[in-house]
C-alpha cells in the first residue's frame, strides 16, 4: 500500500514538473506531447528511482529541458524548467511541514502521502502564481539579453543544486527539524536569487534607457546639423541670386533671347528645384513635437539621401506630443522607414513618402514606398516570422513591429498594396 | 456636372476655366462651370448656399494650409464630391491631401504641356465618380467600417476573414492586398452578411474564399494561401453550411 502510494506521489510530482514550464512557454498540448512525457519521462523516472533513488531526478531534469528546449527553441523556457522544480521543492516540503504539524495523528496515517500529495499541490498553485506575478514584473522590464538570461540559468542551476545537497544531507531521525530549517535556507535563498536577477534586470533597463537616450541626442544632433547646411545653402543661395540676375540681365542687354532661354532652363530651374526639395523634406520637420522624432527621422532621411532615393516628408500640420512612450513609437516608425529604404534600393525608380498627419483626435503616419510588384507579394508572409527579402534572417522587421505593437491599445497597424506602392499606416489614437 | 474653380492666378484660373469650358461645350454631357474665382472665401460662401460635383482647387506653398481648410470645408459638406488640386507642389502635401480630403487627383501646374490633358483626364474620371454615385443605390455585398469617422466600403469579396487583433477591442480585416486594422468587436461582423461565418473566438472567415479545411488540426486554408484557425465546436457548423 505504501509503496504505491509512493509512486503516485512520485507520478504527480512528475506531472506538476512538466506541465509547470509547458504552461509557461505556451506549449500546445497534443497527443503526441502526452505520449513523449509518459514513456519518456514519467515511466524511466519511475524505474530509475527504484534503481538510483533522489538522483533519478537529474534524469527527469534533463529530459524535460531538452523537450521544452526542442519546443521552443529559446533560453528562457530553460528557467522555468528550473524554476518549476525549485518551487516544487519548496512546496514539497511546506507540505511536508503541514502535513507533519496538522495531521500528526494515527487515524491520518494511512492516507498520509494523499494528503501530502494534495497539499503539494495546492502549495504549487499558490508558489506559480507568485512566480507568475514576479516574472511578469520582470517580463515588462523589456530586455533581451542573452548574457542575463545565460546568467540567471547558471544561478538556478546553483541554488538548486545547493537544496539538494541540503536534502541529500537530510538526517532521517530528525526528518521535521531538518525540512524546517531546509525550507527555511531556501525561501531566503529563493528570495535572494529573485533580489538579484531583479537588481541585474534594473541596471540593464537603466543601461538601455541611456543607450537608447544618446541615440537620440546623435539623431538630434544631426538635425541641428541639416539645418545649419540648409541655412548655409540659403546664404549661398542668395548670394548666388545677384550673380545670376547679373548675368541674365548680360544676355537681356545684347537681345540675346536663345542664350537666355537657355541659361535659364538649364542652370537656374534646375539648381533651385533640387536645392528647394532638399530643404523642405527637412524644414517640415520643425512642425513635429517630438525631439526625438525628429532625430530619427532626420537620420533616416539623410540615409535615403546618400542612397539616392527621392524622399519627401510631409507634415503640414503641428504634430503634438503623443500620449504613448517615445521610445517605442521611434522603434516602430525606424522599422518602418528601415524597410521602406531596404525595398527601395533594389529599384531602379525608387520613392518613398512618408507624412505625419492629424485626423480629429488622432495623429496618422505614412509610409508609402514602391516596390518591385512583379514579386507577388502576399501581405500574410510579410508577417510570417522568419521573412526576408534578403540573405540572412533580416527580415524580421514586420513581426517586430506587431510584437511592439501587442498591449498598446491606442495603436493600429495597416498594410497594404497598391499596384506598385507599399503603404503602411500607423494610427496614434486618443489625443 | 456642376464644377467650381478655385485659383488665385487669374490667369492660371482664365486657362483652366477655358479647358474645361470647351471640353463641356463639345462633350454636351452637362458640365457647366457654376463658380470660377480667385478667392477662397468665395468657394466658402458658395459652399452656403449650393453645392457643387467636381471643384478644381489651388494650393499655394505659402499657404498650402488654405487649401487644406478649403478642402476640408468642402468635403465635410459633401462627401461625395470629386476633389482635384492644381499645384506647383504635389510632393510635399500629396498623401496629406489624400488621407484628409480623399482628393481626386494632383494636377501639376508646372509642366504646362501636360496641364490640358490632365485636367480633360481628371474630368472624365470625376465624371464618372458622378455618375456612378447616381447609380449606386442598393449597396447589398458591401461591407461599412467606420475608421477615424471615415466610412469605408469595403467590397465582400474582397475579404478574407476578420482576426480579433490581439490586444483588445481591435480587429484585423485580412482583405485582398491589405491588412486593415481597425477598433471594434468582431461580434458586429458576424451577421452583416450570409457569407460571414464565426469559425472561432477570433476568427470570422469568409466562406466563399475558404479553399480548404483540414479538421484535423483545424486550419482553414484560404484562396490567397492565408491560414486561419476553426475551434472545434465551430468547425461542425461550417462544414455543414459549405457543403
Amino acid at each position: 500500500m505504501w509503496e504505491l502510494q509512493l509512486v503516485f506521489l512520485l507520478i504527480v510530482q512528475c506531472i506538476v514538473l512538466i506541465a509547470f514550464p509547458i504552461g509557461f512557454n505556451g506549449i500546445k498540448v497534443t497527443k503526441q506531447l502526452v505520449f513523449i512525457a509518459t514513456f519518456l519521462i514519467i515511466v524511466p523516472a519511475i524505474l530509475l528511482m527504484v534503481v538510483i533513488g533522489v538522483y533519478s531526478i537529474l534524469y527527469v531534469l534533463l529530459s524535460i529541458s531538452i523537450l521544452v528546449y526542442v519546443k521552443t527553441r529559446s533560453g528562457i523556457s530553460l528557467f522555468h524548467v528550473l524554476m518549476s522544480l525549485s518551487l516544487a521543492v519548496l512546496a514539497d516540503h511546506i507540505a511536508s511541514l503541514i502535513v507533519f504539524k496538522f495531521f500528526d495523528e494515527p487515524t491520518f496515517k494511512g492516507i498520509y502521502p494523499i494528503l501530502q500529495v494534495i497539499v503539494f499541490l495546492v502549495m504549487m498553485t499558490v508558489l506559480s502564481l507568485i512566480y507568475k506575478k514576479i516574472f511578469n514584473v520582470f517580463k515588462r522590464m523589456n530586455i533581451s539579453n542573452r548574457y542575463i538570461s545565460l546568467l540567471s540559468i547558471l544561478l538556478l542551476l546553483m541554488t538548486l543544486i545547493f537544496m539538494y545537497i541540503n536534502i541529500l544531507k537530510m538526517d532521517e531521525a530528525l526528518f521535521i527539524k531538518s525540512v524546517q530549517a531546509n525550507l527555511f535556507f531556501f525561501i531566503i535563498y529563493i528570495s535572494l536569487f529573485f533580489i538579484i536577477i531583479g537588481c541585474i534586470l534594473y541596471i540593464a533597463n537603466k543601461q538601455l534607457q541611456i543607450k537608447q537616450k544618446e541615440q537620440e541626442i546623435e539623431g538630434f544632433k544631426r538635425y541641428v546639423e541639416s539645418i545649419e547646411m540648409i541655412n548655409r545653402d540659403m546664404r549661398k543661395f542668395k548670394h548666388d541670386y545677384r550673380n545670376i540676375l547679373t548675368t541674365m540681365r548680360h544676355f537681356i542687354d545684347v537681345k540675346d533671347h536663345e542664350g537666355l532661354e537657355h541659361y535659364f532652363y538649364n542652370h537656374i530651374l534646375l539648381a533651385e528645384r533640387k536645392e528647394v526639395e532638399d530643404q523642405l523634406a527637412l524644414s517640415s520637420l520643425n512642425r513635429i513635437q517630438m525631439i526625438s522624432l525628429k532625430g530619427l527621422l532626420t537620420t533616416k532621411l539623410l540615409q535615403a539621401h546618400s542612397a539616392d532615393i527621392p524622399t519627401y516628408v510631409e507634415v503640414v500640420e503641428d504634430i503634438p506630443t503623443v500620449n504613448m512612450d517615445e521610445i517605442t513609437l521611434n522603434r516602430m516608425i525606424g522599422i518602418i522607414i528601415d524597410n521602406a529604404i531596404e525595398e527601395s534600393k533594389t529599384l531602379d525608380d525608387p520613392l518613398i513618402r512618408i507624412a505625419f498627419i492629424r485626423m480629429d483626435s488622432s495623429i496618422v503616419f505614412v509610409c508609402m514606398n514602391r516596390y518591385d510588384n512583379e514579386r507577388e507579394l502576399k501581405i500574410h508572409e510579410l508577417f510570417q516570422e522568419g521573412y526576408t527579402t534578403k540573405e540572412e534572417g533580416r527580415g524580421l522587421g514586420l513581426v517586430n513591429l506587431r510584437h511592439l505593437m501587442k498591449d498598446k491599445e491606442q495603436l493600429r497597424l495597416s498594410t497594404k498594396l497598391q499596384g506598385d506602392l507599399f503603404i503602411q499606416e500607423l494610427v496614434i489614437g486618443g489625443n | 456636372m456642376r464644377i467650381v474653380i478655385c485659383e488665385d492666378d487669374v490667369v492660371q484660373l482664365q486657362k483652366i476655366h477655358t479647358i474645361i469650358a470647351n471640353y463641356a461645350m463639345m462633350e454636351d454631357n452637362g458640365m457647366t462651370v457654376v463658380l470660377a474665382t480667385t478667392d477662397p472665401e468665395e468657394v466658402i460662401s458658395f459652399l452656403d448656399q449650393e453645392q457643387a460635383d467636381c471643384y478644381f482647387l489651388d494650393i499655394d506653398l505659402e499657404n498650402e494650409i488654405t487649401g487644406l481648410l478649403l478642402g476640408e470645408a468642402i468635403r465635410k459638406k459633401d462627401p461625395l464630391c470629386s476633389i482635384v488640386f492644381v499645384t506647383t507642389h504635389a510632393e510635399m502635401t500629396y498623401l496629406t491631401f489624400m488621407y484628409k480630403i480623399a482628393a481626386l487627383d494632383f494636377i501639376i501646374k508646372d509642366q504646362t504641356e501636360m496641364l490640358q490633358s490632365r485636367i480633360l483626364t481628371t474630368l472624365q474620371e470625376a465624371h464618372r465618380k458622378y455618375i456612378q454615385i447616381g447609380q449606386q443605390e442598393k449597396v447589398t455585398s458591401k461591407i461599412q467600417i467606420k475608421i477615424e469617422g471615415q466610412i469605408r466600403n469595403i467590397d465582400i469579396d474582397e475579404i478574407y476573414f476578420f482576426e480579433a487583433s490581439p490586444s483588445l477591442h481591435k480587429v484585423i480585416a485580412h482583405l485582398e492586398n491589405e491588412h486593415l486594422e481597425f477598433y471594434g468587436r468582431l461580434k458586429d461582423y458576424e451577421d452583416v452578411h450570409e457569407t460571414l461565418f464565426r469559425c472561432h473566438k477570433s476568427f470570422i472567415v469568409n466562406r466563399s474564399k475558404i479553399k480548404q479545411i483540414d479538421e484535423k488540426s483545424r486550419i482553414i486554408h484560404l484562396d490567397n494561401e492565408e491560414t486561419c484557425l476553426a475551434s472545434a465546436r465551430l468547425i461542425k457548423g461550417l462544414k455543414k453550411q459549405t457543403v
